[in-house]
């Protein structure tokens, strides 16, 4: 091996070893950045493997069981293109709790690869895939979003970002869905919805008591405190899993 | 494949994916949030998942992809200033090697993502238009058409100071 070995080259022999591993160790013998990189990389493995593997591996088994999951949906291009030309404006009705400035927010559903119209009447279920445009009439002021759910147990679960230790997302520009789509499990409905946009990020381990507190009160505007605020609600029936 | 080899994967490649993940986000927290992406969607795709280097590049440009959109996030918060792209892996000389030293989250940002990945990986990682193209998943045509699109880019923004470098 006469060029220095990629960062995927150093892991594929680290792991799998073979003869690509006794390539690189021959290298390392002739290279001095590859052995300084090598060091590193070692040092870094013994931080990961010495205080950061068992706790990141509890998190990954809590996640997975989240009352609800992004899903990516980016690998379904041509699904996506069939869900744009479908997508239903979710105007204000009974359960769409409109407040100050002019937020619009689009839901397309999908179940088992059909389409459908999400509708202030509409019943979601486990397993349903919700994709959402939010615009705003303020966007160049409320350029930040976060959207999560309220579920039956009055917990709050962040879509976007996808956990409680994120922020606001950026708006996305040009009217574009946030991306990837989400997808509801089992956790008791109704799913209560609510799409914040504001003019600074807000943490959203910060926001989830006020949301979990005001669930479906059309009003979070004055408990922010992050500049311009524009809140939506948007309560959906659910049904229990579908055996 | 059952979900049990899932956890066999995190035991072979979590170290490998989080080192990755730090060496493009700079900071050990993200990094940890990112492998955890990583390994929930393989929960979530456990049946389609390989075996061996084919699993390790899948999770190579999974890891890679949810990288390039924390770094676009933190972009979009006004943190580029602390978007540290990393230094490359191997000195290949001319062009291409004074882009990646040079290399901004402006630069690496303000391309399509295909490029973006393709850019990251040849650049900065050192990987042969062969491994690239495994990784990526694509033609090593569509490797040198994105590898061009991104040192094009790179000297429309980086202009003089690349001609310097080089």
């Amino acid at each position: 091996m006469d060029a220095c070995p990629s960062t995927f080259a150093l892991d594929d022999a680290e792991i799998h070893g073979g003869a690509a591993a006794a390539a690189v160790a021959r290298h390392l013998e002739t290279c001095h950045r590859c052995r300084a990189r090598h060091a590193q990389r070692d040092r870094l493995g013994h931080r990961f493997d010495s205080a950061l593997a068992a706790p990141l591996w509890s998190r990954v088994e809590g996640a997975r069981h989240r009352s609800t999951r992004r899903w990516w949906w980016a690998l379904a291009a041509p699904a996506l293109a069939a869900v744009a030309a479908v997508v239903l404006v979710a105007r204000p009705g009974a359960t769409y709790h409109g407040t100050k400035g002019d937020l619009t927010v689009e839901v397309a559903g999908r179940r088992a690869g059909a389409v459908f119209a999400v509708e202030a009447t509409t019943e979601v279920s486990p397993g349903d895939e919700l994709q959402f445009t939010v615009r705003s009439g303020r966007a160049t002021i409320e350029r930040y979003v976060v959207v999560g759910s309220v579920d039956g147990t009055g917990r709050f679960s962040p879509f976007y970002p996808g956990s409680l230790e994120g922020a606001s997302v950026p708006l996305p520009p040009g009217g574009a869905p946030l991306s990837p789509p989400v997808v509801l499990d089992d956790a008791p409905g109704p799913e209560r919805i609510v799409v914040v946009l504001s003019e600074r990020p807000l943490d959203a381990r910060m926001l989830a008591p006020l949301v979990e507190a005001r669930a479906a009160a059309p009003d979070l505007n004055g408990a922010l405190g992050a500049g311009e605020t524009s809140v939506r609600w948007i309560v959906l029936g659910k049904r229990g899993m579908q055996r | 494949m059952d979900e049990s080899a899932v956890t066999t994967a995190y035991r072979t490649y979590a170290r490998a994916i989080w080192r990755r993940c730090y060496a493009v986000l700079r900071n050990e927290a993200s990094a940890m949030d990112v492998t955890q992406e990583v390994f929930v969607r393989c929960f979530r795709h456990h049946r389609e998942l390989r075996t061996g280097r084919e699993l390790l590049a899948w999770l190579y440009r999974v890891a890679t992809n949810l990288c390039l959109n924390e770094l676009r996030d933190r972009q979009a918060r006004g943190e580029a200033a602390g978007v540290d792209v990393p230094a490359p892996a191997a000195e290949t000389g001319g062009e291409p090697d004074a882009l990646a030293r040079l290399m901004t989250a402006e630069v690496l940002l303000g391309l399509d993502r295909r490029s973006q990945e393709i850019g990251l990986f040849v650049l900065v990682d050192g990987m042969t238009h062969v491994e690239a193209a495994e990784v990526a998943g694509v033609s090593e045509r569509t490797v040198r058409y994105c590898l061009s699109r991104f040192l094009e880019h790179g000297r429309k923004k980086l202009g003089a100071r690349l001609q310097e470098e080089v």
